[in-house]
């Protein structure tokens, strides 16, 4: 596995560890994560480091089981780490949690079956701490109306396509405008088409928004259309294997998965995807 | 020109298309509907026929004519036995799962005691109804309250096991999406596992619907006077067929409709789920 690292490694892939803590939107340093169970203990993420400045557009791409989704946890405060530091907008990832500076998209949308659309968006304002929306924030309707999804308030999950119930997901992680936006392969299970269609109108919300985002996928594509950087994460521990700088424009369509310098840097990222395995 | 000449040379095939649906789905619900009952029919013609070829004693088993006549002539009698029946197997639902509930959700938030008596609850089940019976007779005396704890107790069990299942499979994403909003526990009962149980907990209230009333007919059984368990017992030692019959009709009746009601409430409460097909 470590014999892999030769010749390419002259790239600048060291990632930059660490930089001015407080100005980072996510600022990890050294951050190891180990599961413990009866058997084994599991290293899911050894010495990661990065940082994403406000406003930014992360990807986290890797094969499975490098612990990308791990690493998101961490910085949502779901997943504590086993040593390392990590700060969400200046504050430890539990205050960030706590004063609702971070939303939070799940793979399978987990939106409660007994509510409508409306209801699963307006849910983060019957429970937690915080129950009023700050002052000038989208209501959960114009948030729907954001997602395109207007006419829709009424109906169930059940009577809602797999893309439409992840856009009242996104709505939903969106209330209350946090600055920082965690997606964890939100579009993972959703066909091509779909795919497409909501990877374009996610850029169009990260850019009116301009809410931080870190999206975890493995889709060297999506890693590589949606993110302004992209870091690429090894398996067996889990760590960092490269990061990429995306010089596209920040207005793209999907038909500049098309242009050369997309696909040089989509070949970069296969190498790197291919060098930490 | 050729769009139109197009649509209406289609039109009248899709129109014809869909009235032969519209007929044959139309069909279809009537056949569901006409041939249980004709099964049902034939079911009672094969007994009368049965009881008129072998002539039949009325003592040993009635024909069906005489089984509707005592519904008809006895009504009042019936019903008087129905009333103390009803009450038993209502209240002891009621009891039985609402003791089941409280004691799931405090299983759920106290897994100390889950691990303690979870096992004397399974203990307990395992008893048969017609053994703790005479226990309950002994312990409670001669009137109402030994059939309702027994008909409690045969709900109790079914709720209590569907209850704790169903509070606590709960996804666990939306576990971490509550953890994300910092929800309370409070919150989370009330947001997440309490919509998550009810599917589970109405598929139990259904079972404990019959079972109920099978709870407090057993009941009755073992010293009582009335009620359709007591009427049963009666009608047997007096080797009246026709009223024992009546009797057993009354009371599955009752239970059919006592499980209906709850049908009902469910599907006015449970409306988040895609209607299943039958």
């Amino acid at each position: 596995m470590s014999g892999a690292l030769h010749g390419t490694a002259a790239d600048p892939a060291r990632p930059a560890t660490a930089p001015s803590g407080a100005g980072g939107a996510v600022v990890c340093r050294n951050v190891t994560v180990r599961f413990v169970s009866d058997r084994r203990t599991v290293t899911a993420l050894e010495n990661v480091s990065f940082s994403v400045e406000r406003g930014g557009f992360l990807s986290l791409l890797g094969p499975s089981g490098c612990g990308k989704s791990t690493l998101l946890r961490v910085v949502a405060d779901l997943v504590e780490p086993t040593s390392g530091d990590v700060s969400v907008l200046g504050m430890s990832p539990r205050d960030a949690r706590l004063r609702r500076s971070l939303g939070f998209v799940f793979q399978d949308a987990a939106l409660l079956p007994w509510r409508t659309a409306l209801q699963n968006v307006e849910l983060p304002l019957e429970v937690g701490g915080v129950k009023t929306l700050p002052k000038g924030a989208p209501t959960p309707r114009e948030l729907l109306a954001l997602v395109g999804l207007s006419g829709w308030e009424g109906s169930f999950p059940h009577e809602l396509s797999g893309g439409m119930r992840q856009r009242v997901s996104i709505a939903r992680a969106l209330l209350g405008g946090p600055r920082l936006l965690l997606m964890d392969e939100p579009f993972g299970a959703l066909d091509e088409i779909t795919r497409d269609r909501l990877n374009e109108e996610l850029r169009r919300i990260w850019q009116e928004t301009g809410t931080t985002i870190l999206f975890v996928t493995h889709s060297v594509y999506e890693a590589l259309y949606l993110g302004e950087q992209v870091l690429v994460l090894a398996a067996n521990p889990g760590r960092v294997s490269d990061l990429v700088q995306v010089d596209l424009p920040r207005d793209r369509d999907l038909k500049i998965r098309d242009t050369e310098a997309f696909v040089r840097v989509a070949a970069r990222l296969r190498e790197s995807l291919g060098r930490g395995s | 020109m050729t769009a139109t000449a197009d649509a209406s040379l289609l039109a009248p095939d899709v129109s014809a298309a869909e009235a032969e649906f519209l007929r044959r789905k139309r069909r279809e619900t009537w056949r569901r509907r006409l041939l249980p009952a004709a099964g049902i029919l034939c079911a009672l013609g094969l007994w009368a026929a049965l009881v008129y070829v072998f002539k039949v004693p009325p003592f040993i088993a009635p024909s069906p004519s005489l089984v509707a006549w005592t519904l008809y002539a006895k009504f009042g009698l019936l019903m008087t036995n129905l009333l103390p029946t009803a009450i038993e197997a209502v209240s002891g639902f009621m009891l039985g799962n609402i003791a089941a509930i409280v004691i799931a959700t405090t299983f759920v938030h106290k897994k100390v005691l889950e691990e303690a008596f979870f096992p004397l609850v399974v203990i307990i089940n395992t008893i048969p109804v017609v053994a703790k019976a005479p226990i309950l007779v002994l312990l409670l005396g001669n009137g109402m309250e030994p059939k309702i704890a027994i008909a409690a107790l045969i709900c109790f069990f079914p709720t209590l096991v569907n209850m704790v299942r169903g509070l606590e499979s709960v996804n666990p994403q939306s576990m971490e999406l509550m953890r994300v909003l910092s929800a309370s526990k409070t919150e989370v009962f009330f947001k997440l596992r309490l919509y998550n149980s009810l599917p589970y907990l109405f598929s139990a209230l259904k079972i404990a619907a019959s079972t109920a009333v099978i709870g407090a007919i057993v009941g009755e059984w073992i010293g009582s006077t009335t009620g359709i368990g007591a009427l049963i017992i009666q009608a047997t030692y007096a080797f009246d067929s026709a009223l024992l019959y009546a009797t057993v009709i009354v009371g599955s009746c009752f239970s059919m409709a006592f499980f209906l009601v709850i049908t009902l409430i469910e599907r006015l409460v449970v409306r988040w789920q895609a209607p299943v097909s039958h």
